[in-house]
């Protein structure tokens, strides 16, 4: 098997696909990440004037999450509509009459106006010009002393009636509703990134953040390509005929496929390393030097490996460029959903987990344990797909799925025959 | 119609195929190197191993590549004139094939809209020729389910579906087994009637059976054009066949270009080439075109 | 011209059935995940540019892909009606389903009240569906790979989500809102670059 697995690696560093693919991640990674040699994470000052950089704080405080969102509901009963993302793109839900008037008593309960006032003085508020909020007479805002409990029993209300994908889940409210780090977050940010990541980490996270949003579409073209090119020189009947096992080929191929799609993705991630490396001269920073490894292997590689088994079962079956709409769905879908966590953490079930930020080590440390169940879960997705691609492959080598016709499709009537 | 006014003229065009100094390059690579060529009405075979330039210079006739140096013509129109040339041409590729959802007939009707045959006229002679090639029973069969010798068989048919006066045909036997070839060859012969069929192959059977004019074509060079009766003189009077032991065939074969064996027990019958009696018990035997064709490549550049 | 509607007719029956298929299923499905009711101008345009106009590189790129096979393509282009001319059928067809396709989505989201200027957007949304098949006929032109002709554009629409405006300026395929300029030269881009990849293919004869 090794000496096919070698010969489909020869063919596919030979074939021109390959070469756009490897640009393209080149071209990808020095545009988001090219910059970054003179511009590395430094420690904190006092006194700065924002400490934006260094991330959100890990949660936020209940009265926080409140004010944050009765913001939000007021917005949305003001314009009588809310934004909802069950897939990422925005899908409108407006609400009715009664749904209406009992997200009004909530608000009213909460701001503690009465139902017909309040409205009134949404409208004014609603109507200054941006920036005059805080100057306003009125201003939304939480009743003192509101409990908790309350406020997410009337949101748990508001997803009810809103359905899927909105802004008014706990978990999202909290996401959404953290601040800035202040001057100790920041402090705190900065050290674990020196410590816990190894500088290094931190670093490499920020790749795994952009290349994972190739990895979850380029492979499919490869893997689609070279499939289809076996068609094209009628390779097929040579390939069936031989002794190889359908396992073996299968394997090889996908191995092939995998190992040449990651292998220029770890030769780049090399250039954050040095640029950590460049950068930690002479400060006592303790490096991570197998960060790089870690991330290539352990966050890149399942999708990469999930891809590139996918695109092969549907383009065996299919036989025709399919895969490549199938992945673009997946691949949109997956980019779509993970807008809403871009600094991390959250990562769900996501094909492209993402955080796109050097620090929140917390949020990497909370979502470490669903992290890893999720690479788990798409390294576990291949090795079933690879199967199914060797169930298919050996189905087609014994004569079922034949396009060429001439069992499936041109069966002889029994009185001709 | 753009074809009743046609084919008058067509049929008093001079139908001979002229090729004058011909020159074709792929890169660097000299694929044919002055070819010189005329070609009459009727059967022409062109003959020559893999990678002669057979297909090279099927496919530059055809308009298919285009030419560095040289001449050519086909019924006096310049092979330049692309779309002219078209009309009065038809081409069967090596490895034919049509779209392969389409069915037989979809594929005829199809390829003669291509050609610029109206309605009327393509329903009138696409079941003529399906019925001519063998093909009506399978008019609603799809390109795909078709065997070697029905897709073949279909690419004659398309050749020739826009009468054509000169028919372009390349090593279309290959692959068939006997009795498709001898049928095809047949066919060949009956449309070659008044027309130019050029047909290249490295079988010597189908030109031995049909072609009067022949040309071998080596290294893109041509070794030998005229008639099979000239080119079968060059080796009249050479062709011997003697039986041997097997501990000699080594050495025979050495000394002389054996063109065929046969094995009998401890005996081999060989039949082979010399120039003049090479010894007792070797007899004369009548050449054919096989003999002539590797005396030929043995040759090789030597003209006749 | 019977030539040309016989020509026409075949090419859909035969190939391009199946891109129009795609094309009519994805539109069709797409309110199911994206709202497409009381959008504003800037949603509206959002959902016209990033996924309405991908539809352009379903419906043309394949163009060339039914004479993949060489033989086929021999026996082609030996008749008299050039293969150019099956190739400019094939995309006249395309960029009337595009044309149709466009216009009863764009006549579904404004019968659902969603805010846009219907000339603006149509003639812009139409432009990015011509420049996203062009580069992507153009790639297919010059690989001879079909796969490669629907990398090519999609590498591209990545791209112009990832680096923006700042860095394709003119060629800045979701300007609808920001530069309309954009569109016309993404249009006049769409149409050299799908004229060259045809003239590409058609030189490299073998």
């Amino acid at each position: 098997m090794w000496s096919l697995w070698k010969k489909e690696c020869k063919q596919t560093a030979k074939s021109l696909i390959y070469w756009l693919y490897v640009i393209c991640l080149v071209l990808f990674y020095v545009s988001q990440m090219g910059g970054m040699r003179g511009r590395m994470m430094t420690a904190p000052k006092e006194g700065q004037e924002d400490y934006r950089t260094y991330g959100k704080k890990d949660t936020a405080s209940e009265a926080e999450i409140m004010d944050y969102g009765l913001s939000r509901l007021v917005t949305g009963y003001y314009l009588e509509t809310f934004d909802t993302y069950p897939v990422g793109y925005v899908k409108e839900v407006n609400i009715s009459e009664k749904e209406k008037e009992e997200i009004g008593e909530m608000l009213a309960d909460m701001t503690g106006e009465q139902p017909d006032t309040l409205d009134k003085k949404l409208e004014e508020y609603m109507m200054l010009p941006w920036g005059t909020e805080e100057e306003a007479s009125w201003v939304p805002a939480m009743r003192d002393g509101y409990s908790y409990e309350k406020f997410l029993k009337n949101m748990g209300r508001v997803c009810e009636i809103l359905g899927p994908g909105s802004e008014f889940t706990e978990a999202k409210l909290k996401y959404s509703a953290r601040t800035p780090v202040d001057y100790e977050g920041a402090k705190k940010a900065y050290e674990n990134l020196v410590t816990k990541d190894g500088y290094t980490g931190g670093y490499l996270r920020l790749f795994s953040d952009y290349m994972g949003i190739l990895m979850g579409i380029l492979p499919a073209f490869l893997i689609t390509s070279r499939i289809l090119r076996d068609r094209r020189a009628k390779m097929q009947d040579l390939i069936f005929t031989r002794k190889t096992s359908s396992a073996v080929i299968v394997t090889a191929r996908c191995l092939a496929g995998i190992c040449m799609a990651i292998l220029p993705v770890i030769a780049i991630s090399v250039m954050p390393m040095i640029d950590c490396i460049l950068f930690a001269k002479g400060t006592g920073i303790r490096l991570d030097y197998l960060a790089f490894l870690k991330y290539d292997l352990g966050w890149l590689l399942p999708p990469v490996m999930a891809v590139t088994a996918l695109g092969m079962l549907v383009t065996e079956l299919s036989e025709t460029p399919l895969a490549i709409l199938v992945q673009v769905i997946w691949w949109f879908a997956s980019l779509q959903m993970g807008i809403n966590g871009m600094s991390g953490g959250d990562y769900g079930w996501n094909l492209i987990p993402r955080h796109n930020s050097v620090v929140n080590y917390g949020g990497f440390a909370n979502g470490f344990g669903q992290l890893v169940k999720n690479r788990l879960l798409y390294a576990a997705l291949a090795v079933v797909l690879t199967a199914a691609t060797i169930g298919i492959y050996e189905a087609k080598r014994k004569g079922h799925f034949r396009r060429r016709g001439n069992i499936l499709f041109n069966r002889k009537k029994s009185d001709q025959a | 119609m753009l074809y009743t006014a046609n084919e008058e003229r067509v049929r008093h065009m001079n139908t001979t195929v002229e090729i004058r100094h011909l020159d074709k390059y792929y890169g660097r690579k000299k694929a044919l190197s002055d070819i010189n060529l005329t070609i009459p009405a009727g059967m022409f075979g062109l003959l020559g191993r893999n990678g002669a330039g057979k297909t090279t210079l099927m496919k530059t006739l055809a308009t298919l590549l285009e030419k560095q140096k040289g001449e050519v013509r086909i019924c006096g129109i310049p092979v330049e004139n692309a779309s002219q040339i078209r009309r009065i041409i038809g081409y069967l590729p090596q490895d034919f094939s049509m779209y392969p959802n389409m069915t037989v007939y979809e594929s005829m009707d199809y390829l003669g809209v291509l050609s610029g045959l109206g309605k009327k006229e393509r329903q009138k002679r696409i079941p003529l020729l399906l019925e001519r090639v063998n093909l009506s029973d399978a008019q609603y069969k799809k390109v795909k389910t078709l065997s070697g010798g029905m897709k073949r068989r279909l690419g004659i048919a398309q050749a020739i579906l826009h009468n054509p006066k000169v028919l372009i045909v390349d090593e279309p036997t290959a692959g068939l087994d006997p009795e498709e070839r001898v049928r095809f060859r047949n066919l060949l012969c009956e449309i070659a009637e008044d027309r130019i069929v050029i047909l290249s192959t490295h079988i010597v059977g189908d030109i031995e059976a049909t072609c009067e004019n022949i040309a071998v074509l080596d290294e893109g060079t041509l070794l030998f054009t005229g008639t099979v009766e000239e080119l079968l003189l060059a080796v009249k009077g050479k062709v011997y066949k003697a039986e041997i032991s097997r501990s000699e065939l080594e050495k025979l074969k050495k000394r002389y270009l054996v063109t065929s064996m046969l094995t009998m027990g401890n005996n081999v019958i060989v039949r082979f080439l010399a120039e003049k009696q090479p010894f007792e018990g070797a007899r004369h035997c009548e050449a054919d075109v096989e003999d002539a064709y590797m005396y030929l490549m043995q040759k090789r550049g030597g003209k006749l | 011209m019977e030539t040309y509607y016989s020509i026409a007719k075949s090419q859909i029956r035969h190939n391009l059935w199946q891109p129009v298929l795609i094309s009519a299923v994805m539109l069709a499905a797409s309110p199911l995940v994206l709202g497409i009711r009381n959008l504003s101008p800037e949603q509206s345009a959002k959902v016209l540019e990033t996924f309405v106009a991908l539809i352009g590189i379903i419906l043309f790129v394949p163009v060339f892909y039914p004479e993949q096979d060489q033989s086929v393509r021999d026996t082609i282009r030996a008749r008299y009606t050039p293969i150019t001319c099956i190739y400019l059928i094939r995309l006249a067809l395309s960029l009337l389903a595009a044309a149709i396709f466009l216009l009863a989505y764009m006549g579904v989201m404004k019968a659902g009240n969603c805010g846009m200027e219907m000339g603006r957007f149509y003639f812009g949304t139409c432009a990015e569906m011509l420049f996203f098949g062009g580069i992507g006929i153009f790639a297919y032109g010059v690989s001879d790979n079909l796969i490669i002709g629907y990398m090519a554009p999609m590498v591209y629409y990545a791209a112009a989500i990832g680096a923006g405006a700042k860095y394709m300026k003119w060629f800045y395929p979701f300007g609808m809102l920001t530069d309309y300029m954009t569109k016309y030269w993404i249009l006049a881009a769409g149409i050299v670059l799908g004229a060259a990849g045809i003239w590409m293919r058609n030189i490299k004869k073998n």
